[in-house]
């Protein structure tokens, strides 16, 4: 045993211990009144559980909680991005990360797809214009350096 | 060097998607402490900030607020908000030395005369017309009041800049004050702390870049999002105070149950951050979690008032009898008494500034 581990704290843990907030149960409820506003009027909501001290053993209570659905996704975009489906339907674990796979947020959208699944509106004009370009270059090569 | 790129199109050279914008807006609300709803509003401005020239002016100091800013591993999103400012003047960053970096001050200024942004760390000694502390010949007192003469805005990064610092600590011998004892005429944000956590430096630069003003401040100019909570609000060692169990010392039984950390000096009940959120060296821990009270570093005078060690409850910060009380009995009554600590915080702070 050497360096971090010779030390011999070990905070108690427990009903009500430090390693739980009390903010498990009042983010469940924001969770179902905000499912219930994407039922009843198609609204979306984000909740950033960086905005209040929500600990490790939180989290972990909380996944256990909302458990898994069906879809998994991850994105490469400035970092992964890690998208879960729980076992409710409309609710996703979303998870930022940058490029060293450190967590920036950690959010959970209610929504039917997740935000950031959904291909940016810019995109999609500029990717017709490069496919348009490719084709009519793909089109005008020779038969046979065309792969 | 400046040029006429939006942040979003520097992104954008660097390979970051427009997903990977969206991403870094979500991470960038987050920091600000803004709520997840503000994130188009943040991309739509971000997509069309600009690159702001910041002049950083190092006083009385020792350099740890750069240290502080610095040592975040890139790349991060402070790290990419930070390389977005054209930094126009620092001396422990720039290149240039002598009178090349003092002409490329005064070149950045004079092009962004009332519009650049003045950070300044460390405090400015008056006293001897203040020539305690000089630079390239002028005294702090001059450099500053000139370079935020042409400021859109100043932020005093770290306690010293924003309330003193160690320099004014008693006896103070070069008469040390803070830069809201010098500038009146200017919008001036403290982002206090010894040093400051990077992420509310870069905060509220963000905050600059996304909304073109600072954010809301508290009695003592610091930014509420990041300071408008005690450490002991958000301390993870609450429920052991609530319950009134306490570390006596710091190899005891308690010490090692983690146990609240009260009677060992822990200032959290008076101090306003965001360590507990915002924590340390990439979101690792903070003090309290390495198992040491908090001293307060974020606060006015904290050096002058009593040991590290010595608990609140001994008579610090006035006769505090109601926080000895809380520490005896209990949740009810700690509330109070973090109150009326708050309370006392302020009075002495007030009569502090007259």
């Amino acid at each position: 045993m050497s360096g971090l581990e010779s030390i011999g704290v070990r905070v108690e843990s427990g009903v009500g211990g430090p390693h739980r907030t009390d903010n498990l149960r009042p983010v469940l409820l924001q969770v179902e009144q905000a499912l219930q506003e994407l039922v009843e009027q198609g609204a979306e909501t984000v909740i950033d559980l960086a905005a209040m001290p929500f600990s490790t053993q939180d989290e972990q209570d909380l996944r256990e909680l909302l458990g898994r659905g069906e879809v998994n996704a991850s994105i490469e975009a400035f970092g992964p991005t890690l998208i879960e489906e729980t076992a409710y339907p409309g609710v996703w674990l979303v998870e930022h990360q940058d490029a060293e796979n450190r967590r920036l947020t950690l959010h959970i959208e209610v929504a039917r797809v997740p935000g950031m699944l959904l291909t940016p509106a810019e995109d999609l004009a500029e990717s017709l214009a490069v496919l348009r370009r490719n084709n009519l270059n793909s089109f005008d090569a020779p038969t046979e350096d065309v792969p | 060097m400046r040029d006429a790129k939006t942040l979003a199109e520097r992104l954008r050279e660097r390979g970051i998607s427009r997903r990977g914008f969206m991403k870094f807006c979500a991470a960038t609300a987050s920091m600000m402490a803004l709520p997840p709803l503000m994130i188009p509003r943040i991309a739509a401005a971000l997509e069309q900030a600009r690159r702001p020239s910041v002049i950083w002016l190092s006083f009385q100091e020792c350099t740890g607020c750069t240290e502080s800013l610095t040592r975040s591993h890139a790349p991060t999103v402070e790290g990419l908000i930070f390389d977005h400012i054209s930094l126009d003047y620092h001396h422990t960053l720039q290149a240039a030395a002598g009178d090349a970096a003092e002409q490329a001050r005064e070149a950045a200024m004079k092009e962004n005369w009332g519009k650049y942004l003045l950070v300044v760390d460390g405090s400015i000694p008056l006293k001897d017309d203040g020539i305690y502390s000089t630079i390239a010949g002028q005294t702090n007192l001059a450099m500053l009041k000139a370079v935020a003469a042409g400021a859109a805005a100043i932020i005093s990064v770290g306690t010293c800049a924003a309330f003193g610092g160690l320099p004014m600590a008693n006896p103070n011998p070069t008469g040390a004050a803070p830069v809201s004892a010098i500038i009146s005429d200017k919008p001036i944000v403290n982002v206090s702390g010894c040093p400051p956590i990077p992420i509310v430096i870069t905060g509220v630069l963000a905050h600059f870049l996304t909304f073109g003003r600072l954010p809301e401040l508290d009695t003592l100019g610091r930014p509420k999002v990041f300071f408008g909570n005690s450490i002991h609000d958000r301390c993870y060692r609450r429920a052991f105070y609530e319950r009134g169990q306490f570390a006596e010392t710091f190899d005891d039984e308690g010490a090692r149950k983690g146990w609240c950390l009260f009677k060992l000096g822990c200032k959290g009940p008076i101090t306003y951050n965001a360590c507990a959120t915002a924590k340390w060296n990439d979101g690792t821990s903070f003090p309290i979690e390495a198992g040491h009270g908090c001293i307060g570093c974020s606060e006015p005078s904290f050096w002058d008032k009593g040991g590290f060690y010595q608990a609140l409850s001994k008579g610090t910060y006035g006769s505090a009898e109601g926080i000895a009380l809380a520490a005896g009995v209990g949740a009810a009554v700690g509330v109070a008494a973090a109150l009326g600590a708050r309370s006392r915080q302020a009075e002495a702070d007030s009569k502090e500034e007259k």
